[in-house]
């Protein structure tokens, strides 16, 4: 699950134009990184003979939860990477209103790190 | 005997000669591949979107889809609960057919609880059922996944085709319900995606 959801973010982020939390700058790199990263998971899990159970006794329940972990950890680990590849991604955050960093619209604009930095700024104004 | 049991004594018998046919029924029918694939197709349609406002209907519709989902698992326990207080409705089809025990000895392992309905095609007709305002294709790419993700389950001995139907019938009801019964504008949905946007995760 953790493969196959770094590689369909980076899919996601070319393809809803969310540069800060892409690797690249180019939206073909993103496509084909993505592609492949999630291609390559399937394969490899299912080549391997992983999707044999593990614990024939696992549940519904535990799938679940080791899903949604995998699926945070893609998540937090991609805002991470693309924080740092792309720091230098926007030099003057002070020309963009609120509704900039409303969510993962901020990506579109700001990286992970720098999203942050100016709800931190933006709460510390307010209050 | 279920209804439909020759069906699955025909589909299952397939099980073991040939190792292509085998292998793939093995994938689909595992906790995995249907599962990951549903996981992409939510992504896509919670975070894909270019317009801000329908990624915000899309968002909103799926908290809803949500409850649907959830109110699909606890039809699921409350079968599973009366039928291992008052015995099963009937068992799994590797408990009754050979044919059945030998493809799931080859292809999949034996399970515990109950065999009507399919828990996981519940949830996932549910979660798939959701999808249809959204976006139609991915509601019917869905749709099929489950579809196939039952016969590879009928094809590894563990479940009959009612159970596969059922859990269908059930997921699809429960998410109807939901998204027909909870209003558009509830209170809640909006505060669900303003609580994931505060995490830039909506």
């Amino acid at each position: 699950m953790f493969w196959s959801t770094f590689g369909t973010l980076q899919i996601i982020a070319s393809w809803a134009d969310l540069k800060g939390i892409s690797f690249f700058w180019q939206p073909v790199s993103g496509y084909a990184f993505g592609i492949l990263t999630t291609l390559l998971s399937f394969f490899w899990f299912f080549a391997t003979d992983s999707h044999v159970a593990p614990n024939p006794t696992a549940r519904t329940g535990e799938q679940l939860v080791f899903s949604a972990l995998g699926l945070l950890l893609a998540a937090a680990i991609t805002f991470i990477i693309s924080s740092i590849v792309k720091f230098r991604m926007t030099d003057d955050l002070a020309h963009y209103s609120d509704e900039h960093y409303n969510g993962i619209s901020a990506f579109r604009k700001m990286t992970f790190f720098q999203a942050i930095k100016h709800q931190t700024r933006n709460k510390g104004r307010d209050n | 005997m279920p209804p439909g049991w020759q069906l699955s004594v025909w589909i299952t018998s397939l099980a073991g000669k040939n190792s292509i046919l085998d292998d793939l029924m093995g994938i689909l029918a595992s906790n995995y591949f249907t599962p990951a694939i549903l996981t992409i197709v939510l992504l896509f349609v919670w975070l894909g979107t270019r317009d801000d406002e329908q990624r915000e209907y899309n968002q909103l519709t799926l908290t809803r889809v949500g409850v649907g989902v959830a109110l699909a698992f606890m039809v699921v326990v409350a079968f599973n609960t009366a039928q291992s207080e008052w015995g099963n409705i009937w068992e799994r089809p590797y408990v009754n057919h050979p044919e059945a025990a030998d493809a799931m000895n080859l292809l999949y392992w034996p399970l515990t609880d109950s065999s009507f309905p399919s828990n996981a095609i519940t949830g996932i007709a549910a979660a798939a059922t959701g999808l249809w305002p959204i976006n139609r294709r991915a509601s019917l790419l869905c749709w099929a996944l489950v579809t196939l993700w039952g016969l590879g389950r009928v094809y590894v001995g563990i479940h009959y085709p009612i159970d596969i139907a059922g859990g269908m019938l059930i997921g699809f009801i429960c998410c109807i319900a939901a998204v027909k019964l909870i209003p558009e504008d509830n209170p809640l949905s909006p505060r669900v995606i303003n609580l994931a946007k505060r995490l830039f995760l909506a």
